[in-house]
Order: structure tokens, then C-alpha cells, then sequence
């Protein structure tokens, strides 16, 4: 994190306010006003700030490893950064290329199948129709779907989906790469080629930002480790003392 | 909005309709024979009911059918799916930076790939009875039509991320509209005091348009298609304004 690395991304004081859920629904109408407030706090909707001034820079070559409990705001994090959410509040700068980046826990079309669906995601990421078909071969291969790319993804299994989104996300490359809870899932073999995989990917992408909820995914991959808590950044540092932290 | 961002967007526009129309068809028997089947049931059925059991026959009439069931079906169904859109891909509204109006508008576009195909056969057998189309008033209305019900099915898919019950009403809703608009009945039938209900109907307006351009070519109004025209892109632009601003909510909501 020295100051010599060239700055790509920061985030200036960054808050992220969620307004309240405005979902209309006539059996509210019906419950008291202790009912009312339970179920809003049930169902999260009064959760004021997911991100409450956050302040972090992002250096060309970090792999950040982003820990924390669920709800922390860590996948409102991937958000902002990859430009789906505008902070409230306080400024994010950047000089990647934001349009071209997306985490992948879901972002396939279910009914369409794989290869479709290869189709449409380097359409989001900003590809040309040739661009696309170069890569094809690639992406199955790695994938190991072979005759299930043609069938819709709603047939696949999660291993599966998760091999297809790694290995989009890893073929397609784009400045800066968001892995959102993509590494968990899929067997030990899979597992030891995604790990080759993003040993390679490491030295062309310019920033690598890996939410997990493994240790070791952050521990064998990342230089640096923000762990946050409740939308606020406990403790921003190496890999080994974010995670005694943490523990 | 630069160039770049412009022929990406038109191309996941592109994408998500082709995508989507070819994903209906598949593992099916017929295929792509759906495309041509599927509007000339509609039309048969129509017709039955309309020319046998209600007895008003005339090649006029059944050829507007025809041309009402057909554009009816892509309307109708662009805009049931597209009220679900936001939902449907959710994980594009969450998780890609790019403007939400692609997703309804991608609907509206998929359908309209069956739509031509219907059109192409109908218009085979206008030229044939000699029937010759106003193809400039053709070009406006078809332009029209697809900026009017893109800003419908807009309305509908950010209405639906806040009031979930859009999703059903638009169900029934469609259907009355269906009766509504002189589509299996010619608009002269209606009577005077109930004309409001096809005044007021954007789609009356619509179909009389294209009825105009394909068979009463001497009845076009320019003037008056190109009112629908600046009306329905006005429309169109206030919507795509009100979706941007409401994008972080609908982001949260959906």
C-alpha cells in the first residue's frame, strides 16, 4: 500500500443510504403499529446506511480481500465500485473502466442456456460480437461444460453455474475483476485450477477485488484485506492482520 | 453519452431480444414454425367467431382482424413479459452498470421478431387481393407503435418493482383492453356514448393507423400519426428520465 503504486480507485467518504423499502402491501395496513415496526426490522427494510463513511484507495495490482459478517456491506461495496450504485454521499473516483465490471454470483438470464448466456455477458461487459465469439472456445473449455453449455441454466447445478461464471469472468478480462462468493462453490479439483487461473490473471488485471468467506481464498490469493463491519471499515491492512482480527 | 457506451447498449439491447426469442422456441417440435403458427390460430380463431357465429363476414373485416389479432399479439405480450422484466433479471439490475430501460425495451423488440414474420405473411396476402400499403405511413406508425408501448411497458416494469400486484392486473387488463379496442369489431360499431372509451384508447388510435396504411390508404392523416409520434416519444423520454432517477430504489426493491 505504499504511495509510490498508482492510485486507481478511491472512495472519498463514501456513504451508501438505502431508502426505505416502499414495496405497498395492504397487510400492512392491517398490522399494529409493534407488528409493523417487526417486521420492517425483520425484513431489514429500515437498515438506514449499508456503507457509512467509508474511505479507501484502491492501488494498480492489489488484490484486496474484502471479510466481514454477512450484512456488513460488503457486496453494497462491489456495487459502488463497479458502478451500479451512486454513494448518497462522499465521492468515488475512478480511473478503470467501471462499465466493464460486474460480480457474478447471479447475473445470468436462467432461461437462456450456457452459450446464450456467454452471449449476453460479454454484451454487459462492452464486447463486440467477434470479441465474444474468440473467446467461446476458451470459456467452455475451461468451464468443462461441453454438451451442458446448450442446455438453459436453470437445469444446471450450482458447481456448475460457478464454473461458468468463473470462467467468464476470468476470460473476459477487464480492468478491474469482482469475485463476489464465486470460489466457494465447486469441487478440489476445480478449486486448484481456479487457483492457477487467477495466479495468471493476477499479473495482467489491474485491480482484483475477492469477497469470500474462506480464509484461505483470502489468505493464498490477496496482498491486502478490508475487513468491514456493519457498513464501516474496521481495519484496512495486510492479509495476516485483518484476518487475526477478524477471527 | 458517448458513442461507445451508445453501441454497447444497442447491443445488449440486441442481445437480450434475439437471446430471448430464440430461448421460447427451444427443445420444441416446430421450432421456429411457432413464429408463423401461433398469429395464424389467433386470426382463424378470431375470424371464426366473428365472421360465422356473428355473421359479419366481408374480406374487409376479416383482413382488419387479421391485422388487429397480430399486432395485438405482440403488444400484449411484450408487455406482460415486460412488466416482469426487472424481476426476471434481476441479477442484471443488480449487478451491471447500464440503463434500465434495456430490459422492458428488449422485450418489446423480441416480440416484435414474431410479429414480422405474422406481418410478412399478412401483407403476401394484402398484395395479392391488390391491396397496395401506404409504406411511409407503414414506416411511421410501426416506429410509433414500438416507442408507444416501449413507454408502456416501461411504466408497467418500474410500477411492478413498487406495487407487485401489477403483475396480475396487467394480466385481466390486457384482456379487457383486448375488447376495448375495435380490433374484432369495426369502430363505427361502438356507440356514441361510449366513443370516449376509443377516443381516450392510445391502442384504437394505433390500430386505425395501421388499418389506414395497409388497406384505406386514401384515409391517412399525417398530421394526425405524427401527433401519436411526438406524443408517444415525449412519453417515452419523461419514463426513461423517472427510471434513472428511481434506478438506486428499483435496485434495492426488485
Amino acid at each position: 500500500m505504499s504511495n509510490d503504486k498508482n492510485l486507481v480507485v478511491e472512495l472519498n467518504d463514501v456513504t451508501l443510504k438505502y431508502a426505505n423499502s416502499t414495496s405497498f402491501n395492504l397487510k400492512r395496513l392491517f398490522l399494529s403499529k409493534h407488528e409493523r415496526q417487526r417486521v420492517a426490522s425483520n425484513s431489514n427494510a429500515n437498515r438506514e446506511a449499508a456503507l457509512n463513511n467509508v474511505s479507501l484507495k484502491f492501488y494498480e495490482g492489489d488484490i484486496v480481500g474484502i471479510v466481514g459478517r454477512n450484512g456488513a456491506g460488503k457486496s453494497t461495496i462491489c456495487k459502488v465500485l463497479s458502478g451500479v450504485l451512486e454513494p448518497t454521499s462522499g465521492q468515488f473516483y475512478s480511473k478503470l473502466d467501471v462499465g466493464s465490471l460486474l460480480s457474478l454470483n447471479s447475473f445470468f438470464a436462467r432461461e437462456l442456456s450456457g452459450l446464450d448466456n456467454i452471449y449476453l455477458a460479454g454484451a454487459l461487459l462492452g464486447r463486440t460480437k467477434k470479441e465474444i465469439e474468440d473467446k467461446i472456445k476458451d470459456i467452455i473449455d475451461f468451464s468443462e461444460l461441453d454438451d451442458s453449455i446448450n442446455k438453459p441454466i436453470e437445469t444446471y447445478s450450482s458447481g456448475m453455474v460457478s464454473r461458468l461464471a468463473f470462467s467468464i469472468a476470468t476470460t473476459y478480462r477487464s480492468d478491474i475483476l469482482i469475485i463476489d462468493e464465486v470460489l466457494s462453490v465447486g469441487d478440489k479439483y476445480f478449486k486448484e485450477k481456479c487457483n492457477k487461473r487467477m495466479r495468471e490473471i493476477m499479473k495482467s488485471s489491474r485491480l482484483i477485488i475477492i469477497v469470500s468467506h474462506t480464509d484461505s481464498d483470502i489468505k493464498s490469493m490477496c496482498n491486502r484485506a478490508v475487513y468491514l463491519d456493519k457498513g464501516k471499515v474496521i481495519l484496512d491492512g495486510t492479509v495476516d492482520e485483518v484476518m487475526n482480527k477478524y477471527k | 453519452m458517448n458513442t461507445k457506451a451508445i453501441s454497447r447498449n444497442m447491443y445488449i439491447l440486441y442481445t437480450l431480444a434475439h437471446l430471448k426469442k430464440k430461448a421460447n422456441i427451444r427443445g420444441t417440435f416446430l421450432g421456429y414454425l411457432w413464429w408463423i403458427i401461433e398469429p395464424l390460430m389467433l386470426i382463424a380463431l378470431y375470424s371464426y367467431v366473428v365472421g360465422v357465429i356473428f355473421g359479419h363476414s366481408g374480406a374487409d373485416q376479416l383482413l382488419m382482424i387479421a391485422i388487429g389479432v397480430t399486432l395485438w399479439k405482440w403488444w400484449s405480450s411484450s408487455m406482460s413479459s415486460a412488466t416482469k422484466s426487472f424481476r426476471r433479471y434481476k441479477g442484471i439490475v443488480c449487478q451491471v452498470k447500464m440503463p434500465l430501460p434495456i430490459l422492458p425495451t428488449s422485450e418489446v423488440f423480441g416480440e416484435c421478431y414474431t410479429f414480422f414474420f405474422a406481418y410478412l405473411i399478412l401483407q403476401s396476402i394484402l398484395l395479392y387481393l391488390g391491396f397496395v400499403p401506404d409504406f411511409f405511413a407503414l414506416a411511421i406508425t410501426f416506429l410509433t407503435s414500438l416507442v408507444a408501448v416501449s413507454a408502456l411497458s416501461l411504466f408497467l416494469a418500474v410500477l411492478n418493482v413498487f406495487v407487485k400486484d401489477t403483475a396480475f392486473l396487467v394480466g385481466f387488463g390486457l384482456r379487457i383492453l383486448f375488447y376495448l379496442t375495435p380490433i374484432i369489431y369495426p369502430a363505427d360499431r361502438v356507440p356514441e356514448n361510449f366513443r370516449f372509451l376509443v377516443d381516450l384508447n392510445p391502442f384504437a388510435h394505433l390500430i386505425n393507423y395501421y388499418n389506414n396504411a395497409l388497406i384505406y390508404t386514401d384515409k391517412v392523416q399525417y398530421e394526425n400519426m405524427l401527433y401519436g409520434l411526438v406524443f408517444s416519444s415525449f412519453a417515452l423520454f419523461i419514463l426513461i428520465r423517472v427510471c434513472k432517477k428511481l434506478t438506486p430504489q428499483i435496485i434495492r426493491n426488485v
